[in-house]
C-alpha cells in the first residue's frame, strides 16, 4: 500500500493517520471477506467456495434447476422458517418458565405477551411460523414427489425427508403444550391418548407413560415436552437436515446436474448418470 | 441418437427429457466417454452467486416481512389456565393431527391413531423403492397423463371420503338437520342414526348370550377393526383398478399408479384435516362449515378471512 508521505506538518500527519486507519480497516474487512465484492466470474465462484454458509451451494447450476415454477423455493423456505423459529424460540426461552406450579408457565406466556417489549409479536411470529413450517414442509414433499425428484440416486434423501416431516410434526406438537392453557393440555391429552392406544395395551400404556411421565398431562409431561421441544428434537432435526443438505449437494439439484461432483470424481464422471443406468437395467 | 459425441452440458433439458422418456441413455454414454469440457459446462449453467443467492435472499426477506405482518395483525390464541378437571367440548388435537382424530371417530383408536398413520408413513418412505423407474426425474407430473391420473385420484378420494363420513354419522347428523331439514323429512332413521350406526346397533342386539363385554368385543372387532380395514383397502384397490381401466393405451406403469396413490393420500390428508377443523363441533358432531360453533383454529382462520 502506497503511503501518503508528501505533505508535512499537521495536515500531513492527519492524512497519514487517516491512511493508516484505512489500511487497518481494509485488513479487518479483508480478513473476514477474503475476496472483496464478487465482481468477476472468479470472484463469484470464490464467494461461494470460501464461505462456510454459502459453500453448501454448488458454484454453477443449470438455470432450469432453480426456476421458481420448478421448486417454488419450498425447501429453502422451510429451512428459513426453522432458523426464524430457532431465533424467536431462543428469545422466548429467556422469559418462559416450564412449571405448572401456580400456573407459572401460563403466567410467563401472559407476561411475554403483555409486559415484554414486542413480546406479543415474538410469540405470534413463533406460533404462525411453526404452522407455516408444517405447511411448507408438506408442500415441499408434494413438490419433490410430483417432479420425480425422489428417483435414483436420491431415494435415501426422500426417506430422510420423510423423517424430517415427522420431526417437524413432533416439534410443533411438543411446542403446543407449552402455553399451558386449556387449548394446550387438551390437545396434548387427545394426541397422547391416540399414541397411547398402540396395541397391545401394555405397550400402549408404556409409550403413553414414557411421553407423559404420569397418568394425565401434568408437570412431568410439561418438562418432557419442553426439553424435547427446545433441545432434543431441534438437535435431531439439525442432524437429519445436515444429511438432507449434504445429499442434495452431492447428488445435485434434481433438474440439471451439478458439475463439481463430476470434476472431483474425475473419469467416472456423473454419479447420477451411473445410478440411472443401474436403475434402467433393473427395470 | 448421436449422443456419443454430445457434451453433457450441451443437451437442452427439453430434448433430454424427450430422449429419456424414449428410454435413451442420453447422459451416460457421453459421461462415460470423456470428462466434460469446462466451456460446455459454462455455456449451459449460471453462477449460483448471484442467480440463486439473490432468490434465497429475497425469499428470506419476503417471508420475514410476511411473518412480522401476520404476527402484528393476528394474535395467537391463549385460553384460560390449564385445568385437568374441565374438559372442553370439543377437545381437539393440533390441526395437523385432526385428520387422525377424524379417523378416530370411524374406527378403533389403535387402528386410527397408530396403525394407519404408521402404515402411511412407511408407504410414503418406500415410494422410491416401489417406483424404481428413472424416467420423469425433474419433470412436473411425470408425463402428459400424470396430471390427469393425479386429478382423477384426488376427486375420487374426496367424493368417496365425503360419502363415507356422511354415512358413518351415529346420531351426529342431527347437526345437519337444520340446514337440510326439508330434504331429511320422512327419513328419520337415516337422519338421526346413520346407516352404519344402525348396523352397529343390530350387531349389539345380536343374541349373543347375556354377556355385555363379549358383545362389546364382538361389535368392536367387526365395526372397529374389520369393517374399516376392509373399506379402506377396498377403495384403495378400487382406485387402482379404475385408473388402470381409464388409462389403457398404453397401460399405466408403476410410476403413474404411484402418482394416483400419492394424490389420494394428499387428498385424504387435506379433506380429513378440513372436516376435523371446520366441520366438527361439540361432541365431535358433524356440522356444515358455515354453522359450526366456534372452535379454536376454525374460528381464527374464518376470522382472518373476514367471514365471522
Amino acid at each position: 500500500m502506497a503511503r501518503i508521505t508528501s505533505p508535512g506538518g499537521m495536515r500531513g500527519r492527519l492524512l497519514r493517520a487517516r491512511a493508516g486507519t484505512q489500511d487497518v480497516w481494509r485488513d479487518v474487512i479483508g480478513s473476514i471477506v477474503r475476496n472483496g465484492w464478487p465482481s468477476s466470474v472468479r470472484g463469484r465462484s470464490l464467494a461461494i467456495m470460501n464461505s462456510v454458509f454459502l459453500h453448501l451451494h454448488p458454484i454453477r447450476t443449470r438455470p432450469d434447476a432453480i426456476r421458481m415454477t420448478y421448486t417454488f423455493g419450498l425447501g429453502g423456505i422451510s429451512f428459513f422458517l426453522f432458523l426464524l423459529l430457532t431465533l424467536t424460540g431462543v428469545l422466548l426461552m429467556f422469559y418462559y418458565i416450564p412449571s405448572s406450579t401456580n400456573g407459572l408457565a401460563y403466567q410467563t406466556i401472559k407476561d411475554i405477551q403483555e409486559r415484554q417489549p414486542f413480546g406479543y409479536l415474538l410469540r405470534n411470529m413463533h406460533r404462525w411460523g411453526a404452522h407455516g413450517m408444517v405447511i411448507t414442509v408438506f408442500l415441499h414433499m408434494c413438490r419433490v414427489f410430483y417432479t420425480g425428484s425422489f428417483r435414483a440416486p436420491r431415494q435415501f434423501n426422500w426417506v430422510v425427508g420423510v423423517v424430517l416431516l415427522v420431526l417437524t410434526f413432533l416439534l410443533s406438537f411438543t411446542g403446543y403444550l407449552l402455553p399451558w392453557d386449556q387449548l394446550a393440555i387438551w390437545a396434548i391429552t387427545v394426541g397422547t391418548n391416540m399414541i397411547g392406544s398402540t396395541p397391545p395395551p401394555v405397550l400402549g400404556d408404556f409409550i403413553h407413560f414414557l411421553l407423559v411421565g404420569d397418568f394425565t398431562v401434568s408437570q412431568n409431561a410439561l418438562i418432557r415436552f419442553y426439553t424435547l421441544h427446545v433441545i432434543g428434537l431441534p438437535l435431531l432435526l439439525t442432524i437429519f437436515l445436515a444429511v438432507h443438505f449434504w445429499r442434495i449437494r452431492k447428488d445435485g439439484f434434481s433438474r440439471g446436474l451439478t458439475f463439481t461432483s463430476r470434476i472431483s470424481d474425475s473419469g467416472d464422471a456423473n454419479l447420477s448418470a451411473g445410478a440411472r443406468a443401474a436403475g434402467r437395467s433393473r427395470e | 441418437m448421436a449422443t456419443e459425441t454430445r457434451p453433457v452440458g450441451g443437451v437442452p433439458l427439453k430434448e433430454r427429457n424427450v430422449a429419456e422418456q424414449k428410454g435413451a441413455p442420453v447422459l451416460t454414454s457421453s459421461a462415460r466417454s470423456r470428462p466434460v469440457s469446462p466451456a460446455a459446462v459454462e455455456a449451459d449453467t449460471v453462477q449460483v452467486w448471484p442467480h440463486l443467492v439473490v432468490i434465497e435472499f429475497l425469499a428470506a426477506m419476503i417471508f420475514t416481512i410476511m411473518l412480522v405482518l401476520l404476527g402484528t395483525l393476528v394474535n395467537s390464541p391463549l385460553e384460560g389456565l390449564a385445568d385437568a378437571d374441565k374438559t372442553p367440548n370439543p377437545s381437539k388435537a393440533p390441526w395437523y393431527f385432526l385428520n387422525l382424530q377424524e379417523l378416530l371417530l370411524h374406527m378403533n383408536s389403535a387402528l386410527a391413531g397408530v396403525i394407519v398413520p404408521t402404515v402411511a408413513l412407511i408407504a410414503l418412505a418406500a415410494i422410491p423403492y416401489i417406483d424404481r423407474g428413472s424416467t420423469g426425474l425433474g419433470v412436473w407430473f411425470y408425463n402428459k397423463r400424470g396430471p390427469l391420473v393425479g386429478a382423477f385420484s384426488a376427486v375420487y378420494t374426496t367424493v368417496i371420503l365425503c360419502v363415507l363420513i356422511f354415512l358413518d354419522q351415529p346420531t351426529k347428523v342431527v347437526a345437519f338437520k337444520d340446514t337440510f331439514s326439508s330434504w331429511l323429512k320422512g327419513k328419520p332413521d337415516v337422519a338421526t342414526e346413520g346407516p352404519l350406526h344402525w348396523l352397529t346397533q343390530l350387531l349389539a342386539s345380536w343374541p349373543f348370550g347375556d354377556e355385555p363385554t363379549a358383545r362389546g368385543v364382538l361389535v368392536e372387532a367387526i365395526m372397529g377393526w374389520t369393517f374399516p380395514t376392509v373399506v379402506m383397502l377396498t377403495f384403495i384397490v378400487l382406485l387402482v383398478v379404475i385408473l388402470k381401466r381409464m388409462f389403457r393405451n398404453p397401460p399405466l406403469n408403476t410410476s403413474e399408479i404411484v402418482i394416483g396413490l400419492f394424490s389420494g393420500f394428499v387428498a385424504t390428508y387435506i379433506l380429513l384435516t378440513f372436516v376435523g377443523t371446520f366441520m366438527r363441533g361439540p361432541g365431535m358432531q358433524l356440522f356444515p362449515p358455515w354453522d359450526v360453533p366456534p372452535t379454536d383454529y376454525g374460528q381464527i382462520i374464518l376470522h382472518m378471512l373476514g367471514l365471522v
